[in-house]
């Protein structure tokens, strides 16, 4: 059940990014208004209340994301003015705000008593680097996963991808650029791979949304270890339509990972790595790959375009399992994949909070039907092909 | 007409360029350019180069360069040396300089003529002043001074021409009066640093834009006698250049002189975001401006090139921005931001508000306070202007005022109020995934915004089986909290496991675990024995036999239990007969021993000595041999009939058995006989073994119930020395626990991985490569930590069998005690003595005692001991109760 409330965001032009923190229960929204605001969780009161709301940039504010709790309260922002920022929430200060602020005028008699209608603390948000090396609007930006570091990838439009790092977490103020990489086409959207486990170098996809060419529009990049160099070891030429979002999913351990990719339709690829069971197995010949060899084994799992328009954003439930893309006709729609490896759409949110539906997929309730059954012994004979494996009990849908 | 892009160039860095009236010829000036270009449908071609002849100067080199309004010959240039020079293009020699003013003293910034009164030319100059020189009789015929600000730039305002705009380096912007030199009408601080640049708005009266240094535009009302900033417009670069695009109220244009090389042109309604953006220059744009009809750019930048900007070709950054955007959180919450069509941008501008007004009409010449030649005779005064001239002047300003009439008119019967840009905005949605322990959201909760109350959407209520698809986190938290890992036998872990997993309807998660504790079986075997024994003794079959002690009736009783396996084998060749008198699930589920001998004894048959042999082999070889395979295998045949029913908490109705069958191999061929030859009767054994989960109900199976059998018979097997004929081969679970916990990780359910290998233990020695596992317990231990389940996650990491998981919390922790006697690092870990001044220094200042567990003491006296003799010693006193006399303060 899902019930829908309207946040009065108050930003005077459009919200280009909305973006929850690593807990879900803080929410940072920018706007091509060049603020960005923060809004809090009130348990209290079961609502969203803004805690926070400056001037970010000089341009509209594309993109805006969070660093794993571990560095802080750390936000990214990239904007049109062609910088990335890094803002830390400085510790202490809501509380200082709300608990040294001067006392409510005394008509009530008693100055201690804090009226309940007082506004919600400030919090006070510090910019503690600005990244200007980019010649162009910097389209995103997005922090590592947080095994690598505290280290932060942007991408800008005239292709350029640049990887910054503080090597310093307790300094904030130092980052280095580490790796500038030229991608061939303008970019519109960058992603780590989250679910990548240790052994496995890491990968990160850029997407561009250029219209003009008619090739690939995704990029995939592994970092070699031992050039030291970000190397593109993936193009998707699948994808040729202009993308605007991407996003892996999440780690939930996995060996090989999802990635959703909005264009005209939504686009959903598997990368499997090919070489995962030799760098379990300690195989010392995995350094002398040849380095543009293709590691993953790509696959489309889907392509769909139930929303009937562009589709602009994509982003994944914290267990990986559904999948939501947002696109022009305001509508959210949350996809499943089911045990054969298809996805299906199965809900739809209405954006504008009138109607919502459910789409009724066969093979859904034939899935469910597989996974729950309770109702004895009668083996379902679309069953019995894909139990060929003694594993294959697990299969199916979980929740 | 030149709807393209194109370009000419490299010049040598222009610095400014103007366009004639005709809208077909465009000057470029620079310190090192002057050229007058053709404007042609696809190309720029060059008509004249001014920066001929034999004595260029500093003359030639331009700052700024203005076409007359009324003289299609007369350009003016403002030089770098101060001069403000004069060019006739009519002039037939290469030279075309026609008169030099030499007044300023410093560089010229901006030349520029009156709108109407072709004979006047205005001048801001470094020298911080701005002249009025009147062409006709190249005179200076006004002198504003700012003083001794540099002037940037000098607009007359289109509308009042009496009325100019000069802006300085100081930041003020000042509005003159052209018959009042001696001060400004008005002057305001507009900006914090250089003004470069300012644009009276073309159609709104008291509207005027002004560009600085600090990177804004800010469009200013000058209604009142207080210039109110309207809009502020902030850009990436310093504002070189402005310009309001004609016929289009709302948009100004803006060129950098730094940083961005772009021109770009902003809706004041929306000053965040350019709504058009010129990037084909590679280097600063120097100087823009607008071709007559307004569909069309000329600009020139510092890479030297001048362009023609069709608007086809322009970008649109609103355009290519995302309407909307979404975001997942733990909860399942999604918040959406979208665009909003009805939503209103916030323009309080006047621009909005003010109905354009008509241009008026050009003035009538102008009766300066400073003495000069009456207009009407300077035509004829001029000699600038030949007849032919003269009569194009004359309907060229016919043409003018045609032409201004016809671009305002189909704005004024509009009487437009308010002119509101729509569909700038966002909606911000939360759908919050109700139930749990969050609340549905009631509308008290909701924001200002009355048309949107709460909307309660019941997405699936059209569907409620799917209502699973979309759930929350309760399930992974409920299970995180509960399931069990350490502290109770293996089963027990895997039957609470199991039953959380049910308790929250993950039924094939629960099946799984009942599956791995029927598998695996690190199964109590007495315990086993004694339920089987139970059970046993509940059946009509004679019962003594369940407990025959070790001993002198050992032999008797084996005797006994070769015949009964005889006839058990029988039995396994007559399943197909038997297999079709099987009930319900309930009913006839154990077929008991005796039951069996009754009923078959006629089927005995020639296998009979096989499998003896075979059973035999199992009965005592494998409680010999591999332990652990013996194991495995009774409790799967325990399970299977006495065990499982009653430890599982399911009741028959709800157990899943299909998706145990989906587990495994299809069944075995039952109804075939037992095969002759050994080998292949041993096979046949553990194919029944391994498909023995099939036979969940099929409850007559008799390879179960002779099974039975064999495990009673285990107790006192090791009595006898009956040598396994040969070693069956093992009967690998592995794999398939293997390929279990792989395939939960693969589905993304790392958290039924991760318990299973818990609870598993040492079972899962050698079945997976450490990085692996790292990664389940890492990807796990994350996800906890997410859901706030900190505990949760320490706990795991405790438990993890991997150092690397396991030394996760016993990093980064460091306490370093010092001896509070004297202040030395205390190097033991937990000492309780200093080793170099030989105390103890965790003394209760009360009693006297060593202190283990809670130390408190003052942070100021740094005395202290046991809290609760502290907390006693400070009820009744204030003083520290070592005697040092600090007010200590217990709280």
């Amino acid at each position: 059940m899902y019930h829908c409330e309207t946040l009065e965001s108050h930003h005077k032009d459009l919200v280009h990014d909305v973006s929850f923190n690593w807990y879900g229960n803080r929410l940072a929204t920018c706007s091509s208004d060049q603020s960005v605001k923060i809004w809090e969780w009130n348990t209290d009161q079961q609502s969203w209340d803004c805690s926070a709301s400056w001037k970010a940039h000089s341009g509209s504010v594309w993109k805006v994301n969070w660093a794993h709790p571990e560095f802080g309260n750390l936000i990214a922002t990239c904007s049109f003015d062609r910088t990335a920022a890094v803002w830390e929430e400085m510790p202490g200060d809501s509380f200082l705000l709300s608990g040294t602020g001067a006392p409510p005028p005394s008509s009530h008699g008693n100055p201690n008593l804090r009226t309940e209608g007082d506004a919600p603390a400030q919090s006070h948000w510090v910019k503690k680097v600005t990244m200007v090396d980019s010649r162009t609007s910097v389209t995103d930006v997005k922090f590592a996963p947080k095994i690598l570091g505290l280290i932060l990838a942007t991408c800008s439009a005239d292709g350029t991808l640049r990887i910054y790092e503080a090597s310093d977490v307790m300094n904030l103020t130092n980052w280095t650029l580490q790796h500038e990489i030229h991608t061939k086409l303008p970019s519109s959207c960058i992603c780590w791979n989250h679910a990548i486990a240790k052994f496995l170098p890491p990968v990160l996809a850029v997407g561009s949304d250029d219209a003009t060419t008619k090739g690939g529009k995704v990029f995939i990049y592994e970092y070699h270890e031992p050039s030291r160099r970000w190397e593109n070891i993936e193009t998707l030429t699948s994808v040729s339509d202009p993308v605007h979002d991407m996003a892996f999913s999440p780690n939930v351990g996995r060996s090989f990972s999802i990635l959703g990719i909005t264009s005209k339709e939504l686009k959903i690829v598997t990368l499997k790595p090919k070489n995962r069971d030799a760098l379990l197995s300690d195989n010392p010949n995995i350094s002398e790959r040849t380095p543009f060899e293709s590691k993953y084994e790509v696959k489309l799992a889907g392509s769909f375009n139930d929303h009937k328009s562009t589709v602009w954003r994509i982003c994944w439930n914290f267990t990986a399992t559904i999948l939501a893309t947002s696109g022009d006709d305001g509508n959210v729609r949350l996809w499943k994949c089911n045990y054969k490896d298809n996805w299906h759409c199965v809900a739809t949110l209405k954006g504008d909070g009138q109607s919502a539906s459910i789409r009724n997929h066969p093979n859904m309730t034939l899935l469910k039907d597989q996974s729950f059954n309770n109702s004895g012994m009668g083996l379902n004979k679309a069953n019995a092909n894909t139990n060929a494996n003694a594993s294959s009990f697990t299969s199916g849908m979980w929740k | 007409m030149g709807l393209n892009t194109f370009y000419t160039g490299p010049e040598n860095a222009p610095n400014a360029l103007d366009i004639n009236r005709e809208n077909n010829n465009v000057v470029i000036a620079g310190r090192n350019v002057f050229k007058v270009f053709a404007i042609g449908e696809f190309s720029l071609n060059e008509l004249f180069n001014l920066r001929a002849g034999r004595s260029i100067n500093l003359n030639y080199s331009c700052n700024d360069v203005a076409w007359s309004v009324f003289d299609d010959n007369l350009l003016a240039t403002a030089a770098t040396n101060g001069a403000v020079v004069l060019w006739n293009l009519g002039k037939a020699a290469k030279s075309k300089p026609d008169h030099i003013f030499t007044e300023h003293k410093r560089t010229v910034n901006k030349v520029s003529f009156h709108p109407s009164d072709g004979g006047l030319l205005l001048s801001g100059s470094q020298d911080g002043t701005i002249r009025l020189f009147d062409v006709r009789t190249r005179e200076c015929v006004m002198n504003f001074s700012s003083g001794n600000e540099s002037i940037r730039d000098a607009q007359f305002c289109p509308l009042q021409h009496q009325t100019f705009a000069s802006a300085a380096e100081n930041g003020r912007v000042s509005v003159w009066d052209i018959r009042k030199s001696e001060r400004p009408e008005r002057a305001w601080n507009a900006h914090t640093e250089y003004v470069f640049a300012c644009d009276w708005h073309p159609e709104c009266r008291n509207v005027i834009a002004t560009a600085g240094r600090d990177k804004t535009v800010k469009v200013w009302n000058l209604d009142e006698d207080r210039a109110k900033l309207d809009v502020n417009i902030q850009t990436i670069g310093p504002v070189g250049r402005i310009k309001w695009r004609p016929n289009h109220r709302f948009q100004i244009a803006s060129s950098a002189l730094a940083l961005d090389f772009s021109v770009h042109i902003w809706d004041v309604r929306r000053p965040w975001i350019p709504t058009y953006s010129f990037d084909q220059h590679k280097d600063v744009t120097t100087d823009f401006l607008f071709k007559g009809d307004s569909e069309a750019l000329l600009s020139t930048g510092r890479d030297g090139l001048v362009y023609h900007h069709a608007f086809k070709d322009c970008i649109m950054p609103i355009e290519r921005t995302n309407p909307n955007s979404l975001a997942f959180n733990v909860s399942g919450d999604i918040t959406l931001a979208f665009l909003d069509k009805n939503s209103m941008a916030d323009s309080a501008t006047l621009i909005t508000n003010e109905p354009a007004i008509p241009l008026p009409p050009p003035m009538p010449p102008i009766a300066l306070t400073s003495p000069s030649n009456g207009s009407g005779a300077s035509a004829a005064a001029n000699p600038v202007m030949s007849n032919v001239q003269r009569n194009s002047l004359t309907s060229r300003v016919t043409q003018t005022e045609r032409l201004s009439k016809k671009v305002v008119k189909p704005k004024e019967p509009k009487d437009q109020k308010r002119e509101v840009l729509r569909g700038t905005k966002s909606k911000l949605k939360l759908f919050h995934l109700s139930g749990g322990d969050r609340n549905p959201v009631t509308s008290s909760t909701i924001a200002a915004d009355q048309n949107v109350a709460a909307e309660a959407i019941s997405l699936l209520d059209l569907n409620p089986d799917l209502d699973d698809i979309l759930t929350d986190n309760n399930w992974f938290i409920t299970c995180a909290q509960n399931y069990i890992f350490s502290g109770e036998s293996f089963a027990q872990m895997c039957d609470h496991n199991a039953e959380v997993a049910k308790s929250v309807e993950l039924e094939q998660i629960s099946v799984t675990w009942d599956i791995i504790k029927i598998l695996t079986g690190a199964f109590d075997f007495t315990e086993a024995e004694k339920s089987a024994s139970a059970y046993m003794q509940t059946l009509n079959a004679p019962t003594d036999e369940a407990h025959i002690p070790a001993g002198a009736e050992a032999d008797q009783w084996m005797r006994n239990a070769s015949s009964r396996l005889r006839h058990m084998s029988g039995i396994g060749s007559s399943v197909d007969k038997k297999g079709d008198h099987s009930g319900g699930p309930g009913g006839g589920r154990i077929m008991t021993p005796l039951e069996g001998e009754s009923d078959n004894d006629s089927d005995e048959s020639q296998d009979e000595l096989e499998g003896e042999d075979m059973l035999a082999n199992i009965a005592s070889g494998q409680m010999l041999g591999d332990y652990r395979l013996s194991n495995n295998e009774d409790q799967d045949l325990f399970l299977e009939e006495f065990v499982y029913p009653d430890m599982a908490p399911m009741n028959e109705s709800t157990l899943d058995w299909k998706l145990r069958t989906e587990a495994f191999e299809p069944r075995h061929e039952l109804n075939q006989d037992i095969p002759h030859d050994d080998a292949a009767a041993e096979q046949y054994v553990l194919n029944g073994m391994q498909t023995s989960d099939n036979q969940g109900n099929g409850d007559d199976d008799p390879l179960v119930s002779l099974m039975e059998n064999v495990t009673v018979e285990d107790q006192t097997s090791h009595l006898l020395s009956v040598p396994p004929l040969e070693d069956i081969p093992m009967c690998d679970h592995d794999p398939c626990i293997r390929d279990t916990l792989i395939e939960y990780a693969e589905l993304g359910d790392v958290q039924t991985t991760v318990m299973l290998y818990l609870v598993l233990g040492e079972k899962t020695n050698g079945m997976f490569n450490e990085d692996e596992v790292e990664f389940w317990f890492l990807t796990y231990i994350d996800l906890l930590r997410r859901l706030n389940l900190h505990n949760e996650a320490n706990t795991i990491v405790k438990a993890c069998p991997l150092k690397s998981v396991h030394s996760l919390n016993l990093d980064s922790t460091v306490y370093y005690s010092n001896c509070t006697v004297c202040s030395r690092a205390l190097n033991q870990k937990g000492a309780w003595f200093c080793d170099r001044c030989r105390s103890t220094p965790f003394l209760c200042s009360v009693c006297q005692n060593t202190v283990r567990g809670v130390f408190v003491w003052c942070q100021g006296c740094g005395h202290g001991g046991h809290s609760n003799h502290l907390k006693a010693w400070y009820k009744e006193n204030k003083f520290c109760p070592m005697g040092c006399g600090h007010a200590c303060q217990y709280q």
